[in-house]
Protein backbone atom coordinates (compact mmCIF):
# COMPACT_ATOMS: atom_id res chain seq x y z
CA UNK A 1 0.00 0.00 0.00
CA UNK A 2 1.60 3.31 -0.92
CA UNK A 3 1.06 5.94 2.01
CA UNK A 4 1.44 9.28 0.52
CA UNK A 5 4.42 11.37 3.00
CA UNK A 6 2.75 14.37 5.05
CA UNK A 7 3.52 18.01 4.04
CA UNK A 8 5.53 20.26 6.31
CA UNK A 9 7.46 22.96 7.20
CA UNK A 10 10.47 24.31 8.45
CA UNK A 11 10.45 26.54 10.60
CA UNK A 12 13.62 29.18 11.48
CA UNK A 13 13.78 30.50 14.85
CA UNK A 14 16.27 32.72 16.48
CA UNK A 15 17.14 33.20 20.22
CA UNK A 16 18.36 36.37 22.00
CA UNK A 17 19.66 35.86 25.71
CA UNK A 18 21.07 32.77 27.10
CA UNK A 19 20.93 29.67 25.20
CA UNK A 20 19.08 27.13 26.38
CA UNK A 21 18.55 23.38 25.71
CA UNK A 22 16.81 22.32 22.36
CA UNK A 23 14.22 20.09 24.18
CA UNK A 24 13.22 23.38 26.50
CA UNK A 25 12.17 25.08 24.00
CA UNK A 26 10.26 22.32 22.36
CA UNK A 27 8.82 21.05 25.33
CA UNK A 28 7.77 25.22 25.74
CA UNK A 29 6.12 24.88 22.02
CA UNK A 30 4.18 22.05 23.23
CA UNK A 31 2.75 23.20 26.24
CA UNK A 32 1.47 26.82 24.62
CA UNK A 33 0.38 24.46 21.41
CA UNK A 34 -1.80 22.33 24.39
CA UNK A 35 -3.03 25.35 25.55
CA UNK A 36 -4.08 27.01 21.75
CA UNK A 37 -5.37 23.51 20.35
CA UNK A 38 -5.48 21.18 23.32
CA UNK A 39 -3.45 17.41 23.08
CA UNK A 40 -4.65 16.48 19.92
CA UNK A 41 -3.38 19.66 18.19
CA UNK A 42 0.31 18.83 19.82
CA UNK A 43 0.28 15.57 18.37
CA UNK A 44 -1.16 16.72 14.82
CA UNK A 45 1.50 19.54 14.63
CA UNK A 46 4.51 16.79 15.43
CA UNK A 47 6.86 18.94 16.29
CA UNK A 48 10.72 17.93 16.01
CA UNK A 49 13.98 20.20 16.59
CA UNK A 50 16.51 19.66 14.17
CA UNK A 51 19.31 22.01 14.33
CA UNK A 52 20.89 24.40 16.51
CA UNK A 53 23.74 26.35 15.71
CA UNK A 54 24.45 29.86 16.71
CA UNK A 55 21.27 30.79 18.21
CA UNK A 56 19.26 29.28 15.34
CA UNK A 57 17.01 26.51 15.78
CA UNK A 58 14.99 24.83 12.93
CA UNK A 59 12.02 23.34 13.84
CA UNK A 60 9.75 20.92 11.95
CA UNK A 61 6.42 20.50 11.60
CA UNK A 62 2.92 19.45 9.70
CA UNK A 63 2.00 21.55 7.22
CA UNK A 64 -1.62 22.22 8.48
CA UNK A 65 -0.69 23.23 11.98
CA UNK A 66 1.82 25.50 10.69
CA UNK A 67 -0.30 29.01 11.53
CA UNK A 68 -0.81 27.11 15.40
CA UNK A 69 2.93 26.74 16.31
CA UNK A 70 4.05 30.19 14.75
CA UNK A 71 1.22 31.38 17.25
CA UNK A 72 2.78 29.44 20.24
CA UNK A 73 6.07 30.48 19.17
CA UNK A 74 4.78 33.99 19.55
CA UNK A 75 3.24 33.97 22.77
CA UNK A 76 6.33 32.26 24.57
CA UNK A 77 7.55 34.11 27.22
CA UNK A 78 10.66 33.63 28.81
CA UNK A 79 12.73 35.65 31.09
CA UNK A 80 16.20 34.66 30.08
CA UNK A 81 15.47 34.07 26.29
CA UNK A 82 13.28 35.28 23.46
CA UNK A 83 12.36 33.63 20.29
CA UNK A 84 11.19 35.28 17.05
CA UNK A 85 10.66 33.40 13.92
CA UNK A 86 12.75 34.37 10.95
CA UNK A 87 11.56 32.38 7.93
CA UNK A 88 8.83 29.37 7.63
CA UNK A 89 9.78 26.91 4.65
CA UNK A 90 8.98 23.92 2.75
CA UNK A 91 12.08 22.76 2.23
CA UNK A 92 15.35 22.16 4.88
CA UNK A 93 17.51 23.36 1.69
CA UNK A 94 16.43 27.30 1.71
CA UNK A 95 16.29 27.48 5.65
CA UNK A 96 20.18 26.62 4.90
CA UNK A 97 21.29 29.14 2.16
CA UNK A 98 18.63 31.86 3.94
CA UNK A 99 21.28 30.98 7.15
CA UNK A 100 24.16 31.05 5.19
CA UNK A 101 23.12 34.49 3.74
CA UNK A 102 22.16 35.59 7.58
CA UNK A 103 26.30 34.44 8.38
CA UNK A 104 27.75 35.89 5.63
CA UNK B 1 6.13 48.45 10.93
CA UNK B 2 4.89 50.94 13.64
CA UNK B 3 3.94 49.15 16.60
CA UNK B 4 1.59 50.69 19.34
CA UNK B 5 3.25 51.06 22.85
CA UNK B 6 1.70 52.20 25.99
CA UNK B 7 4.95 52.63 28.24
CA UNK B 8 7.19 55.79 28.66
CA UNK B 9 9.31 57.40 25.95
CA UNK B 10 12.50 56.87 28.17
CA UNK B 11 13.16 53.35 27.64
CA UNK B 12 12.82 53.23 24.05
CA UNK B 13 15.66 55.90 24.42
CA UNK B 14 17.80 54.06 26.57
CA UNK B 15 20.59 52.45 25.19
CA UNK B 16 20.63 48.75 26.70
CA UNK B 17 17.14 48.23 24.77
CA UNK B 18 18.54 48.67 21.37
CA UNK B 19 19.48 45.38 20.97
CA UNK B 20 16.24 44.04 21.86
CA UNK B 21 14.17 46.18 19.85
CA UNK B 22 16.68 45.32 16.40
CA UNK B 23 15.78 41.49 17.43
CA UNK B 24 12.74 42.10 16.92
CA UNK B 25 12.47 44.60 14.04
CA UNK B 26 10.91 47.54 15.81
CA UNK B 27 11.93 50.71 14.17
CA UNK B 28 8.72 52.81 14.60
CA UNK B 29 6.55 53.69 17.50
CA UNK B 30 2.58 54.98 18.12
CA UNK B 31 3.06 56.24 21.42
CA UNK B 32 0.65 56.81 23.98
CA UNK B 33 1.18 60.12 25.81
CA UNK B 34 -0.10 62.60 27.52
CA UNK B 35 -1.24 66.06 27.04
CA UNK B 36 1.55 67.04 29.80
CA UNK B 37 4.24 64.60 28.37
CA UNK B 38 3.86 65.90 24.92
CA UNK B 39 4.90 69.47 25.47
CA UNK B 40 7.61 68.64 27.15
CA UNK B 41 8.59 66.68 23.96
CA UNK B 42 11.31 67.41 21.39
CA UNK B 43 11.47 66.29 18.17
CA UNK B 44 13.55 64.30 16.39
CA UNK B 45 15.57 63.31 19.96
CA UNK B 46 14.83 59.62 19.37
CA UNK B 47 16.82 57.03 17.08
CA UNK B 48 13.60 55.60 16.18
CA UNK B 49 10.27 57.03 14.35
CA UNK B 50 7.88 57.66 16.67
CA UNK B 51 4.61 58.99 16.47
CA UNK B 52 1.82 59.76 19.24
CA UNK B 53 -1.40 58.77 20.21
CA UNK B 54 -4.62 59.18 22.25
CA UNK B 55 -7.03 56.79 23.43
CA UNK B 56 -10.31 58.51 24.47
CA UNK B 57 -12.48 56.02 26.74
CA UNK B 58 -15.59 57.65 28.38
CA UNK B 59 -19.27 56.61 28.40
CA UNK B 60 -20.09 60.30 28.28
CA UNK B 61 -20.53 61.71 24.16
CA UNK B 62 -19.97 64.94 25.19
CA UNK B 63 -16.93 64.61 26.85
CA UNK B 64 -15.39 62.87 24.10
CA UNK B 65 -16.50 65.30 21.37
CA UNK B 66 -14.91 68.10 23.59
CA UNK B 67 -11.63 65.86 24.10
CA UNK B 68 -11.92 65.48 20.24
CA UNK B 69 -11.91 69.03 19.40
CA UNK B 70 -8.67 69.85 21.99
CA UNK B 71 -6.71 66.62 20.99
CA UNK B 72 -7.07 66.62 17.12
CA UNK B 73 -4.55 68.57 16.30
CA UNK B 74 -1.91 67.20 18.81
CA UNK B 75 -1.92 63.49 17.60
CA UNK B 76 -1.29 61.33 14.99
CA UNK B 77 -3.79 58.85 15.88
CA UNK B 78 -6.81 59.25 17.73
CA UNK B 79 -8.39 55.85 19.13
CA UNK B 80 -11.65 55.33 21.33
CA UNK B 81 -12.81 52.78 23.69
CA UNK B 82 -16.67 52.75 23.40
CA UNK B 83 -18.10 51.88 27.06
CA UNK B 84 -21.91 52.11 26.12
CA UNK B 85 -24.04 51.76 22.80
CA UNK B 86 -24.23 55.53 22.16
CA UNK B 87 -20.80 56.18 22.22
CA UNK B 88 -19.86 53.23 20.06
CA UNK B 89 -21.98 55.00 17.51
CA UNK B 90 -20.89 58.48 18.00
CA UNK B 91 -17.31 57.03 17.50
CA UNK B 92 -18.05 54.78 14.55
CA UNK B 93 -19.80 58.45 12.84
CA UNK B 94 -17.07 60.73 13.94
CA UNK B 95 -14.37 61.59 11.51
CA UNK B 96 -12.10 62.75 13.90
CA UNK B 97 -11.67 59.01 15.68
CA UNK B 98 -9.77 57.16 13.59
CA UNK B 99 -9.28 53.74 15.82
CA UNK B 100 -12.18 51.98 17.44
CA UNK B 101 -11.14 49.64 20.13
CA UNK B 102 -13.04 46.77 20.45
CA UNK B 103 -14.84 46.20 24.07
CA UNK B 104 -15.92 42.48 24.16
CA UNK B 105 -17.98 43.56 27.23
CA UNK B 106 -20.21 45.39 25.27
CA UNK B 107 -21.25 41.95 23.53
CA UNK B 108 -23.11 41.47 20.16
CA UNK B 109 -26.05 44.04 20.78
CA UNK B 110 -23.43 46.93 19.97
CA UNK B 111 -20.59 44.75 17.92
CA UNK B 112 -22.27 43.51 14.86
CA UNK B 113 -22.55 43.36 11.25
CA UNK B 114 -24.45 46.49 10.92
CA UNK B 115 -21.66 48.08 13.07
CA UNK B 116 -19.26 46.84 11.27
CA UNK B 117 -21.00 48.11 7.89
CA UNK B 118 -21.04 51.60 9.41
CA UNK B 119 -17.18 51.49 10.65
CA UNK B 120 -16.44 50.25 6.95
CA UNK B 121 -18.17 53.28 5.55
CA UNK B 122 -16.79 55.40 7.77
CA UNK B 123 -12.74 54.75 7.12
CA UNK B 124 -12.17 53.29 10.77
CA UNK B 125 -9.48 51.01 11.57
CA UNK B 126 -10.69 48.53 14.36
CA UNK B 127 -8.19 47.61 17.09
CA UNK B 128 -7.99 44.20 18.83
CA UNK B 129 -6.51 43.93 22.12
CA UNK B 130 -4.55 40.45 21.79
CA UNK B 131 -3.26 40.64 25.86
CA UNK B 132 -5.60 37.96 26.55
CA UNK B 133 -3.26 35.46 24.97
CA UNK B 134 -0.49 36.04 27.20
CA UNK B 135 -2.28 34.60 30.46
CA UNK B 136 -2.32 30.83 31.02
CA UNK B 137 -5.73 29.92 30.33
CA UNK B 138 -7.54 32.57 27.75
CA UNK B 139 -10.75 30.63 27.05
CA UNK B 140 -12.80 32.55 28.72
CA UNK B 141 -11.58 36.07 27.67
CA UNK B 142 -11.19 35.33 24.15
CA UNK B 143 -14.59 33.79 23.93
CA UNK B 144 -16.75 37.23 23.49
CA UNK B 145 -14.12 38.58 21.21
CA UNK B 146 -14.17 35.57 18.99
CA UNK B 147 -18.01 35.75 18.84
CA UNK B 148 -17.94 39.39 18.15
CA UNK B 149 -14.71 39.09 15.25
CA UNK B 150 -17.50 36.24 13.86
CA UNK B 151 -20.44 38.52 13.50
CA UNK B 152 -18.70 41.56 12.81
CA UNK B 153 -17.28 39.29 9.45
CA UNK B 154 -17.14 42.06 7.01
CA UNK B 155 -14.97 41.91 3.55
CA UNK B 156 -12.18 44.78 4.00
CA UNK B 157 -12.39 45.35 6.99
CA UNK B 158 -9.36 46.62 8.31
CA UNK B 159 -7.75 45.85 11.83
CA UNK B 160 -4.54 46.87 13.59
CA UNK B 161 -3.48 44.08 16.24
CA UNK B 162 -1.91 45.18 19.61
CA UNK B 163 -0.76 43.23 23.40
CA UNK B 164 -0.90 46.71 24.97
CA UNK B 165 2.55 46.49 26.07
CA UNK B 166 3.44 48.74 28.93
CA UNK B 167 7.56 47.58 29.24
CA UNK B 168 9.67 47.15 26.21
CA UNK B 169 9.93 43.14 26.80
CA UNK B 170 6.12 42.75 26.16
CA UNK B 171 6.61 44.03 22.99
CA UNK B 172 6.47 41.33 20.08
CA UNK B 173 6.90 42.03 16.30
CA UNK B 174 4.35 42.46 13.41
CA UNK B 175 4.41 39.09 12.31
CA UNK B 176 4.10 37.71 15.80
CA UNK B 177 0.86 39.91 16.10
CA UNK B 178 -0.32 38.70 13.03
CA UNK B 179 0.41 34.87 13.65
CA UNK B 180 -1.62 35.37 16.88
CA UNK B 181 -4.38 37.23 15.23
CA UNK B 182 -4.94 34.39 12.98
CA UNK B 183 -6.03 32.21 15.75
CA UNK B 184 -9.16 35.01 15.74
CA UNK B 185 -9.50 33.98 12.06
CA UNK B 186 -8.03 38.01 11.33
CA UNK B 187 -5.98 37.57 7.95
CA UNK B 188 -2.73 39.07 7.65
CA UNK B 189 -3.87 41.30 4.67
CA UNK B 190 -6.65 43.09 6.76
CA UNK B 191 -4.16 43.49 9.65
CA UNK B 192 -1.02 45.19 7.59
CA UNK B 193 0.90 47.30 9.00
CA UNK B 194 0.86 49.53 6.19
CA UNK B 195 -2.41 50.65 7.33
CA UNK B 196 -1.76 52.30 10.58
CA UNK B 197 1.08 53.89 8.36
CA UNK B 198 -0.61 55.11 5.62
CA UNK B 199 -3.24 56.77 7.99
CA UNK B 200 -0.78 58.40 9.77
CA UNK B 201 0.63 59.70 7.03
CA UNK B 202 -2.56 61.32 6.01
CA UNK B 203 -3.34 62.53 9.25
CA UNK B 204 0.31 64.31 9.10
CA UNK B 205 -0.79 66.36 5.96
CA UNK B 206 -4.07 67.30 7.76
CA UNK B 207 -1.95 68.89 11.02
CA UNK B 208 0.50 70.82 8.43
CA UNK B 209 -2.50 72.25 6.76
CA UNK B 210 -2.08 70.18 3.41
CA UNK B 211 -5.25 68.91 3.43
CA UNK B 212 -8.04 71.56 4.27
CA UNK B 213 -10.93 69.15 3.72
CA UNK B 214 -11.79 65.72 2.57
CA UNK B 215 -10.96 65.63 -1.22
CA UNK B 216 -8.61 68.32 -1.48
CA UNK B 217 -4.89 67.72 -1.17
CA UNK B 218 -2.79 71.35 -1.54
CA UNK B 219 0.52 70.13 -2.95
CA UNK B 220 2.37 73.27 -2.40
CA UNK B 221 3.57 73.72 -6.23
CA UNK B 222 2.17 77.66 -8.23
Amino acid sequence: MVVNNERKRYILIEILGEKPDIRKIINECKNKISLIDGQIGVAKAAIYGIDFKNNLIIIKTNHLMRETVEAAIALLNDNSWKVETRLVSGTIKKIKTHIDTIKQ
Amino acid sequence: MVTSYFGSLKDINSKKNEEYLHFRGINSFLIEINDDEIKNLELGETYYQTFYRKTIISDNDMEIKKTLQKYRKKYHIIAGVPLNAKTAALLARDNRVDMIRINPSLGLSVFNKRYANRVLENGKILEIDLSNFQNKYFANKVRPLMRILKSMKVQKLSFHLTNLPTNIEELRSDKALIAVGRLLEISGNSAATSIISDRIKQNMKKIEGKIPFPGVELDGSK
